[in-house]
């Protein structure tokens, strides 16, 4: 009895010495982790702090007359929107059955001769053509069109722009074209009272967006100084929210928050 | 170990992964531009009167809040002002945010106003931020008949001033050239100042000769101006006069052979700067008040006109012919022909630059389509955009003191003979106010008080 006991006890002692080591060791394990899993982190999240990049609306204007339409007149004159016009024309086609016997007829062959005989046997419905003609004037496409080639002959009379490099290099990188888009979503919503304008404030917001462009969260990247300045700036992107879908290839710059809205730069 | 060695794979996999992921690409800061104003909601509440108000006091405590509403109209951009009741009871000194919040009130002006004797009254503001939950200002003034605009005007202005932490032009006064007292026989143009709402209007020039060019020192003390003399005499020349606002004393200040004019008060007080062609040719000169000394700033063989400064006195606007036509060019005015600049590279042909009070930006008049339009540009000669169009023939701008608004003249064509001048009003960005002058002859060369 006395050695069982004696056996026993030490088997128990034994245990719990290796238990003891056992927790320590994955206790040491699990910080040496962590602790250098945020030290990585964080010498990454100066690195790219160090590395910020800056992207200002811009747009490149040549001038040669002086500007024919007023400060007033560029406020308030809004390129028609086109988009509206390609969703119609989907619509059209999708609506538009596809018969089985067109592919058929596709396929049966012609010698030239007869080919040319339909042709001109064929009358040119030429009221018909007349119409789309003038519909297409009229349309809103037209009119955009018409717009922009009048703004590209009056010289120095952009307005806001919406360009997304300020030193000329020409952005074709998918991100650069989704931040290209985010001035102009977000400004509308950028107002402030006069005595927080004059001011010469300056803060900037950073953004962690979801795949399909919704606000996951907004935090002060650099703050003004003022409280209600910060307050502002946080306000216009909330009420911005949500920004354009994310292409695939972006998405994961969204989410880890690798932008940064600069009020006013 | 070969356990441990799978747990330090895992953990250095799971630890690793994310952060190396986004390690390639740095944070992208994309600039949102300029806020947009926001336009306070202005809640004029009362006149509180008491009962024992005379009817003419009556009238006057109307017409006190009539002018504070017109006042803060002016900033329309800001405000937009809406008009409470006239109550007969006494002035309410608490709020209910709450409740003005509800009401869409950003800002909330209360007046009540006291007899004072049987013709004055004892007029007492008291203001709120809504917004931020705090009181302004309380301003107490006796107010007769005499004094109604010019107080009124003061209490509108401290008002503006702890809401905006900035100046206002309530107090500000606008000088301009008319020639309303001209007869049939006799054409001429005086010197005349009004308030920035374009009352009191005040006759200041006596010469009955033709007066060009005005300007106001910074401390409101002088006044310059040129005089092309009307009498036939052999001496005649374009003389520089100055004017003390204190004794309203005029005396010759600049007599050389040729033209003395388009002159400014530099920021201190203590020189002006000018036209002179007594070389023959039209160059800039400065030229000290006390020892009337004078230093050239611009060397050219082509004409030098139309001087303005900016507020720090560290660059000068100027029109000249150097490039062929009239264009504006900056320089630094401390030296002679020192960092001159073109800045403008349109436009048939400029005229009148002036700078804003802040000193970025400059307006100018340019003759376009047969008429003079309005333009403004930043002093280091970008973002030029049009104001005016479609709105008569317009010139000679100037800015406000506090840089908000352009005071500008306007011509209208009425007859083949016959045209009429005024004086207009807009903001900053072209959008027009209203006009300041009319039925007083034809109103030119507006020169706001700094």
């Amino acid at each position: 009895m006395i050695s069982n006991d004696l056996i026993g006890n030490d088997y128990q002692e034994k245990l719990r010495l290796f238990f003891t080591k056992s927790v320590l060791l994955h206790i040491g394990v699990i910080l040496f982790f962590v602790l250098s899993s945020f030290i990585i982190n964080y010498t990454i999240e100066k690195t790219k702090r160090a590395s910020l990049k800056v992207v200002e609306s811009s747009v490149r204007v040549e001038m040669v007359a002086m500007p024919e339409m007023t400060l007033k007149e560029l406020k308030t004159m809004g390129l028609p929107e086109i988009g509206g016009k390609v969703d119609k024309a989907l619509k059209i086609i999708q609506k538009t059955p596809i018969k089985k016997n067109d592919f058929l007829k596709i396929k049966k062959k012609k010698n030239f001769l007869s080919l040319m005989k339909d042709m001109a046997k064929k009358k040119v419905n030429t009221k018909k053509y007349k119409k789309i003609k003038t519909k297409k004037q009229g349309s809103l496409e037209g009119i955009a069109r018409g717009d922009l080639k009048k703004l590209l002959l009056q010289g120095n009379k952009l307005s806001k722009g919406t360009g997304i490099v300020g030193d000329g290099i020409a952005a074709t990188e998918t991100f650069a074209l989704y931040l290209g888009k985010l001035p102009m979503i977000v400004r509308p919503h950028w107002i402030l009272p006069s005595y927080l304008l004059d001011k010469d404030l300056k803060c900037r917001i950073r953004i962690y967006l979801s795949e399909n462009g919704k606000l996951l969260r907004s935090n002060i990247f650099e703050t003004s100084g003022n409280i209600e300045y910060d307050n502002k700036a946080l306000l216009a992107v909330k009420k911005a929210s949500p920004f354009p879908e994310l292409a695939e290839n972006i998405k994961k710059r969204g989410i880890d928050g690798d932008i940064v809205l600069g009020f006013p730069l | 170990m070969n356990r441990y060695k799978v747990i330090i794979i895992i953990f250095s996999i799971i630890s690793f992964l994310p952060s190396t992921s986004f390690a390639e690409d740095g944070l992208t800061i994309v600039a949102i531009g300029e806020a947009e104003r926001e336009v306070s909601n202005v809640f004029l509440d009362g006149p509180y009167v008491s009962e024992a108000l005379t009817p003419s006091q009556l009238l006057l405590s109307r017409e006190i809040k009539r002018i504070f509403k017109n006042n803060f109209s002016f900033y329309k951009s800001v405000f937009k002002v809406s008009n409470g009741e006239e109550k007969k009871t006494a002035l309410k000194e608490s709020v209910k945010y709450e409740t003005q919040k509800i009401a869409g009130n950003n800002i909330l002006i209360r007046f009540q106003a006291l007899a004072e004797g049987t013709t004055d009254l004892r007029l007492k503001v008291m203001s709120w931020n809504i917004d931020k939950e705090e009181a302004l200002i309380t301003t107490e003034l006796i107010i007769s008949k005499r004094n109604l605009r010019q107080q009124v005007h003061i209490a509108s202005d401290q008002v503006y001033t702890r809401l905006t932490g900035k100046e206002s032009i309530f107090t500000s006064k606008v000088y301009f050239v008319s020639d309303k007292h001209s007869s049939r026989s006799k054409k001429i143009k005086e010197l005349y100042s009004m308030d920035f709402d374009g009352r009191n209007k005040t006759r200041l020039t006596f010469h009955r000769g033709t007066v060009i060019s005005p300007a106001i020192s910074y401390d409101k003390k002088w006044l310059v101006y040129s005089l092309i003399p009307h009498k036939i005499s052999k001496y005649r020349n374009i003389n520089l006069y100055l004017y003390n606002f204190e004794t309203k004393q005029h005396k010759v200040l600049s007599s050389n052979k040729g033209i003395n004019s388009g002159a400014i008060f530099t920021p201190d007080g203590k020189e002006i700067i000018l036209t002179l062609s007594f070389g023959g040719n039209a160059e800039i000169y400065s030229m000290d008040l006390l020892t009337k000394a004078k230093r050239r700033i611009t060397k050219h063989f082509k004409e030098d006109v139309d001087p303005s400064i900016n507020r720090s006195g560290s660059l000068l606007t100027f029109l000249s012919g150097r490039s062929g036509s009239a264009m504006i060019y900056t320089s630094d005015p401390t030296g002679l022909e020192q960092k001159v600049k073109r800045i403008s590279y349109v436009g048939q042909y400029n005229a009148t630059p002036r700078f804003n009070p802040k000193g970025d930006q400059i307006v100018f008049s340019s003759w376009l389509d047969e008429r003079f339009d309005l333009f403004r540009i930043n002093s280091d000669g970008t973002g030029l955009s049009r104001l005016t169009k479609d709105f008569g023939s317009n010139e000679d701008p100037t800015f406000s003191n506090d840089g908000e608004f352009i005071a500008f003249s306007s011509q209208r064509v009425l007859s083949r003979t016959k045209a009429t001048h005024n004086i207009y009003i807009m903001d900053k960005n072209g959008e027009i106010i209203g006009n300041l002058t009319k039925n007083f002859g034809n109103c030119i060369t507006p020169r706001w008080s700094k």
